[in-house]
C-alpha cells in the first residue's frame, strides 16, 4: 500500500480508521500500513489526539429559554418598520449598487457647482457689467471676423477654383 | 455589476454637455430684448460705444437666418479651441482684414475653398504654379495660417 499522506489519494481512510468506520479488510490493509511507514503513525496520533480532546470538551449549557428568546428577538426585529435606506436598497442588494450610485451622484455634484454658464449673467435687470460687455464685444469681433471670411463675394470665391 | 458601471457613465455625458459660448448668449438675449430693455442692460455704456455695439448686434441680424445658424456654429467650434488657438486665429483673419480691399476677396475665397478640400489635394494645389503665381508670399503664408488654426467644416459638421 502507498502512503496516502504521500500521494493524496483516499486520505479519508485515516479518518475512517479513527473512527473504526471502515471495512475490516480495508482497516486491517491500512494497520498493516501504519506499522511500516512513520507519516501515517505520526497523523494517526495527531487525530487521535484531537479526537480525545473535542470528546473532553464540554459545550457550555444554553438557558432553558433560549430558543423563546431567539425567536422572539426575530419576531420584533421582522415587525420593526423599516428605515428609509432599506426600503430604497433592500440588504440582498448587497453593497455593489453603491459604486455606480455614488459616480453619478459625484457627476452630478460636478455639474451643478461647475463654472457658471455666463450667458446667465446680467440677468438681474443691472444692466451688463463691463466685463460682460467686453464679452459680447470679443464675440462680436469673432463672429465678424468668421462672417467676413465666410461672406467672400462669390465671384472672387469662384476665380479661385483652380 | 458591470452593467450598473455603464449606466452610471453613460449618465455622465448627460450632464457635462459643453455650456452655449458666454459672448453669444448675452448677444442672444440683447436680441430677444425690446429696444427699453437693451438701453437699460446697456445703460452703464458710453453713449457712443452703446451706439456702435447696437448696430453691430442689428448687422448681425441682418444676416439671412440660415447663414447666422451656420455662422453661430462655427463661432462655437471656434470658442472649443484652446485658447492661444484661438488668438492665432484672431491674429490670421485680422492680417486678412488688413489686406488690400482688392487682394482680400480673393485671399478669403482661397480659404474657403481650400478648407472644403482633402489636405493632401489642398498641399497639391498650394504647390500649383498657378497658385504661386496668383499669391504673394504673404497671402500663401496667410491662406496656410489660417487652414492649419481654423477648425475645418467637416469638424463643424460633426458636432
Amino acid at each position: 500500500m502507498n502512503c496516502i499522506l504521500k500521494t493524496h489519494e483516499q486520505e479519508e481512510l485515516l479518518l475512517g480508521y479513527c473512527c473504526a468506520a471502515l471495512e475490516p479488510e480495508t482497516a486491517r490493509t491500512y494497520e498493516r500500513h501504519i506499522q511500516s511507514c512513520q507519516y501515517c503513525r505520526s497523523m494517526l496520533e495527531l487525530q487521535q489526539l484531537v479526537d480525545e480532546s473535542m470528546n473532553d470538551w464540554k459545550a457550555p449549557e444554553v438557558s432553558e429559554n433560549f430558543d423563546r428568546k431567539l425567536f422572539a428577538r426575530i419576531r420584533s426585529e421582522e415587525a420593526r418598520p423599516q428605515a428609509w435606506w432599506q426600503i430604497l436598497f433592500p440588504a440582498s442588494w448587497g453593497w455593489k449598487p453603491a459604486i455606480p450610485l455614488a459616480l453619478a451622484a459625484l457627476a452630478l455634484v460636478v455639474f451643478m457647482f461647475r463654472s457658471p454658464d455666463l450667458s446667465t449673467l446680467g440677468q438681474q435687470g443691472e444692466g451688463l457689467k463691463s466685463d460682460e460687455i467686453e464679452l459680447v464685444e470679443r464675440a462680436l469681433d469673432d463672429i465678424e471676423a468668421l462672417h467676413a471670411l465666410h461672406h467672400t463675394d462669390a465671384e472672387a470665391a469662384q476665380k479661385e477654383v483652380l | 455589476m458591470r452593467l450598473w458601471i455603464v449606466l452610471a457613465l453613460l449618465a455622465v455625458p448627460a450632464f457635462s454637455q459643453r455650456p452655449k459660448p458666454p459672448g453669444i448668449g448675452l448677444i442672444e438675449r440683447l436680441n430677444n430684448m425690446s429696444s427699453g430693455e437693451r438701453r437699460k442692460m446697456l445703460d452703464k455704456m458710453p453713449p457712443e460705444r452703446r451706439k456702435a455695439l447696437e448696430t453691430r448686434i442689428d448687422h448681425l441680424n441682418q444676416i439671412a437666418p440660415e447663414l447666422r445658424e451656420k455662422l453661430k456654429k462655427d463661432y462655437e467650434q471656434f470658442q472649443q479651441l484652446p485658447a492661444e488657438r484661438q488668438e492665432a486665429a484672431r491674429q490670421t483673419l485680422r492680417q486678412i482684414g488688413d489686406l488690400p480691399a482688392d487682394r482680400r476677396p480673393m485671399v478669403r475665397g482661397a480659404i474657403n475653398n481650400l478648407r472644403n478640400q482633402p489636405t493632401d489635394l489642398q498641399g497639391r494645389r498650394m504647390a500649383s504654379r498657378a497658385f504661386q503665381n496668383r499669391f504673394s508670399d504673404d497671402e500663401r503664408k496667410l491662406i496656410k495660417d489660417a487652414l492649419n488654426i481654423l477648425p475645418s467644416p467637416e469638424i463643424s459638421q460633426q458636432q
